[in-house]
């Protein structure tokens, strides 16, 4: 039997937080992602997860991916490519807006090594091949350098928040960090 | 568009229509009609009876034709809407059966893009830091502004005999505009407004066609409500002027509320809640008074081993709880987000 209660409860006692855009920190865009095994689906699918901040949190989400990974590096492959097909989405919307193409890559980040080993320089090919094309416009956005894909230390991954439940301490951490307060 | 898109979209102006409900709105002709309200409810129906015949919104018909033109059925909708005062403000309108409409005789394209919530982010994010203003404008009857593009027939109003009785004598009308409930109506609407801001400059977004972008206004729109962004008095005036010119406008003034989405500003910069539809959510639920918890799912047990307790056993108000918070995990809530993905997945079974 699965409830609802806790997060009426939750949003009880958090009813009055907001999303803050900060006027004073610099609208540069900047994005996490993050994988884990879904902690109640009993087909091994993935939970996946993307936040994309700015001065402030603007977008976000959290899906259930459609394959089945072998291995956490995969996982977070898959991860990363759907955060960077947001993440083309957005950089087209900052172009729209201020008409100019941003400066530099946008930075992207994922707390797997193996992931980042396969996106950044397309080692281990052997290992990876057999995963589907489609997933692999993150090597060819940081190859273009229109994404720059960096490690970030697990418990600063902002990202972890949209992919398992977490204890107190980190939830509210990673909350404040969103800007959400 | 995808079907899991089209799906979500759906669900997302699902959950703007649940934000409306209200208990004491009439539901039908003859509700209106009998009890207390019906003098308002006359006036209203009155006041959306001439704003169709002032636009010209349709003809009238002879009856000798009528039998071969298969007339679609109309309603009439109530809304009570409530001032900031408390006070209440009766509004009628004339609803046509769009659910009898055929495909490709009486309509042919019907989609139109919904207003992305993370555009309006964006939006507020450089507004907070470049001290862009922003306003508020809400487009009065917006859906019969277009023209419409195919023949459609429409019986007589329920009421016409009080309304109009000379019109009563016709047999049904022919629409010449866009009503509300026609499944094209929305994007006729779109396609109106956008040609009208191509005219005056306003180039489309590739990435959100409900954004146009000139020099230093925006706009981003969705339906009947328009957000302007500028940092130049005078192009937002200007721009104002020109929509204010073309359709019939309230002008609401500095934003403070859109989608439901309340906009503060403060000396740090720009918030964004919702604070009041997780208020009503609550009181919907019967959860305005318990103790509040410091997270939203407890890491330490599966969602299906909770026990049965008090009602949730019952698949309609679970689906309905979770339906009420996905808009607050989409609008402002990210550290909802994974919990309402987790507890979807129940819906069908909790």
């Amino acid at each position: 039997m699965a409830t609802a209660k806790p997060a009426l409860r939750y949003l009880k006692k958090t009813g009055t937080t907001r999303l803050r855009y900060s006027s004073s920190s610099t609208t540069e865009l900047h994005g996490y992602t993050d994988s884990d095994w879904a902690q109640d689906s009993q087909d091994q699918k993935l939970q996946g997860g993307y936040v994309f901040m700015t001065n402030g949190l603007i977008s976000w989400q959290s899906i259930k991916q459609e394959i089945v990974a072998r291995s956490t590096t995969e996982a977070e492959y898959v991860a990363c490519s759907k955060a960077a097909r947001k993440a083309q989405w957005l950089i087209q919307l900052q172009k729209d807006v201020t008409g100019s193409q941003p400066q530099g890559p946008t930075a992207r980040y994922s707390d797997s090594t193996g992931a980042l080993k396969n996106i950044t320089n397309r080692a281990s090919k052997a290992r990876t091949k057999h995963i589907n094309i489609r997933y692999k416009n993150s090597c060819d956005l940081q190859e273009r350098g229109i994404l720059d894909f960096t490690h970030v230390r697990s418990e600063d991954n902002l990202a972890d928040i949209m992919t398992k439940p977490l204890p107190i301490t980190a939830h509210q951490k990673l909350s404040l960090s969103m800007n959400l307060r | 568009m995808t079907r899991s898109k089209r799906a979500q979209v759906l669900d997302e102006s699902a959950n703007l229509a649940a934000q409306n409900i209200q208990e004491d709105d009439p539901v039908t002709y003859e509700e209106a009609m009998s009890g207390s309200q019906k003098q308002f409810c006359k006036k209203a129906m009155e006041e959306e009876y001439n704003s169709i015949m002032t636009n010209e919104t349709f003809t009238l018909v002879n009856p000798i034709r009528a039998a071969e033109l298969n007339p679609i059925g109309c309603i009439w909708v109530y809304k009570i809407k409530r001032n900031r005062d408390n006070s209440k403000r009766y509004k009628a309108c004339l609803v046509i059966k769009g659910y009898e409409h055929v495909k490709g005789i009486d309509f042919e394209e019907t989609y139109a893009p919904v207003g992305k919530l993370t555009t309006l982010g964006y939006l507020l994010s450089l507004a907070a830091k470049l001290d862009w203003k922003i306003h508020h404008l809400d487009v009065v009857t917006a859906f019969l502004n277009p023209k419409i593009d195919s023949e459609v027939h429409m019986e007589l109003p329920t009421g016409i005999d009080w309304l109009d009785p000379a019109a009563s004598r016709n047999a049904c009308v022919r629409l010449n505009k866009a009503l509300y409930g026609l499944i094209q109506t929305p994007r006729l609407w779109h396609e109106d407004m956008n040609s009208f801001l191509l005219c005056l400059d306003f180039r489309q977004s590739n990435a959100d066609p409900n954004l146009n972008v000139r020099r230093d206004v925006l706009l981003l729109h969705y339906v009947d409500d328009i957000l302007i962004f500028h940092t130049d008095d005078s192009a937002g005036e200007e721009g104002k002027k020109a929509l204010k010119d073309k359709y019939k406008m309230s002008d609401l003034g500095p934003a403070t509320k859109f989608l439901g989405l309340e906009i503060d500003r403060d000396e740090d910069g720009i918030t964004l809640s919702q604070q009041a539809y997780i208020e009503m959510i609550l009181r919907r639920f019967d959860m305005h008074e318990v103790n509040g918890i410091s997270t939203p799912m407890n890491p330490n047990v599966r969602l299906y081993e909770y026990e049965e307790d008090e009602g949730y056993a019952d698949t309609a108000l679970y689906q309905s709880i979770v339906g009420s918070l996905i808009y607050a995990a989409l609008g402002t809530r990210p550290d909802l987000a994974h919990t309402i993905a987790a507890l979807s997945r129940y819906s069908a079974e909790p």
